[in-house]
């Protein structure tokens, strides 16, 4: 079992409300956004702890939830990086890859499973959500294995 | 105390507050999104619905044959909204208790006091009600348009469209998009039309559509309790 670092924990969630004010002003800008939440949790993921990762999880839910109480998008957004995580070692690339692709998944796994004819409607979107998504993956990836190892 | 534990101890202190006291994730999300400066804001709005108004005024050589829409409102304030791509509701704080209904439109009013749709009620809670909007990709309402009132579609989305235009219509920009669906009251202005071209398949046109708000501005909205979505335009 991985030991607990709570400065790393810190890092991590500091980059969590970054990517949380990033994602929530572009959207109110532009009328979408790149999943950043989904991402900073999923790559964080690769780093983390269960413990932590829960937390962290919790935390971006507590953001993210609009309703009085958590619909089954919010559940999906909490599990999906721990599904990642468990299944990380089928990918058979090196760790960059696995945590881009883990992250751009993922968000195709969350609006597959919740709005799949919004798709299917604005391709040219979802495309663009996808590639902001990966080039922000890769970029905090590379940030965080200059301080930090991936499990 | 050992890390662990003060892990654990904020992971239940956060699923205790998703449960018990989500409003405190919302005022959270609220003060991490930038609006810009209230005067500035006013002053647009207060611009885009002077626009609005005249474009409604033209539609006053049609008001002998549009039956004059007087609801019931009440005010309610926006909790939160969706935060992720292509739905776009709001939860606000007006539920059954109040008298709320699936199906009951929500609006916003102009200077003018001239009712501007913004969604739908879609979901009920004992309090709080969640608002389908009109950027939501699943929005759909039959509309017409102008003093010709041409009929079409609206699509919903992030940036709403208008959809299956007659290609040989005269639709200009500016021309005010009202409800003709059996779903919402007639005559309900929805916004104004901007940059009509033809669509890609060359059959129909399409167009954009202004609206006089930022769905992520609204901070009230008004709910007409006494309309009974199944009802025949009143």
């Amino acid at each position: 079992m991985q030991k607990v670092s709570i400065n790393k924990f810190g890092a991590f969630f500091f980059v969590l409300i970054i990517a949380s004010f990033a994602q929530l002003n572009l959207k109110a800008a532009v009328g979408w956004s790149p999943e950043l939440i989904l991402a900073t949790l999923v790559i964080s993921a690769f780093y983390s702890s269960v413990l932590e990762m829960a937390a962290l999880c919790a935390f971006g839910i507590l953001i993210l939830n609009w309703q009085p109480f958590p619909g089954w998008e919010i559940l999906l957004f909490f599990f999906l990086p721990f599904i990642v995580v468990s299944v990380k070692n089928i990918f058979p690339w090196r760790g960059m890859v696995n945590g881009v692709l883990g992250a751009v998944l993922s968000v195709v796994v969350f609006y597959a499973l919740s709005d799949w004819g919004a798709i299917v409607s604005n391709p040219a979107v979802f495309a663009k959500i996808l590639a902001l998504t990966a080039i922000f993956s890769a970029a905090l990836i590379q940030i965080l294995n200059y301080f930090y190892k991936t499990n | 105390m050992r890390k662990e534990n003060l892990l654990l101890l904020f992971l239940i202190l956060a699923v205790f507050l998703i449960f018990l006291y989500p409003s405190l994730g919302w005022k959270i999300r609220s003060l991490m999104t930038v609006s810009e400066t209230q005067t500035a804001d006013y002053k647009n709005l207060v611009l885009e619905n002077e626009s609005l108004k005249a474009d409604l005024a033209q539609l006053s050589t049609l008001k002998k044959e549009l039956p004059s829409y007087q609801g019931n409102f009440i005010q309610a304030s926006v909790y939160s909204n969706y935060p992720f791509n292509f739905k776009s509701e709001l939860l606000v704080n007006r539920g059954e208790k109040d008298g709320v209904k699936v199906g009951q439109p929500a609006i916003v009013f102009s200077v003018s006091s001239k009712p501007v749709l913004v969604g739908t009620v879609k979901e009920v809670f004992g309090s709080d009600s969640l608002i389908e909007t009109i950027f939501d990709s699943r929005f759909q309402l039959s509309v017409r348009t102008g003093i010709a009132g041409v009929n079409s579609l609206l699509k919903g989305g992030s940036s709403p469209k208008l959809t299956l235009i007659p290609k040989d219509s005269k639709i200009e920009d500016g021309d005010v998009v009202y409800s003709v669906d059996s779903s919402h009251p007639f005559g309900l202005a929805i916004g104004i039309v901007k940059n009509f071209r033809l669509s890609s398949d060359q059959f129909f046109g399409e167009a954009d559509i202004e609206t006089a708000y930022n769905q992520d501005d609204l901070r009230t909205v008004s709910i007409d309790i006494d309309y009974n979505a199944k009802s025949i335009n009143q």
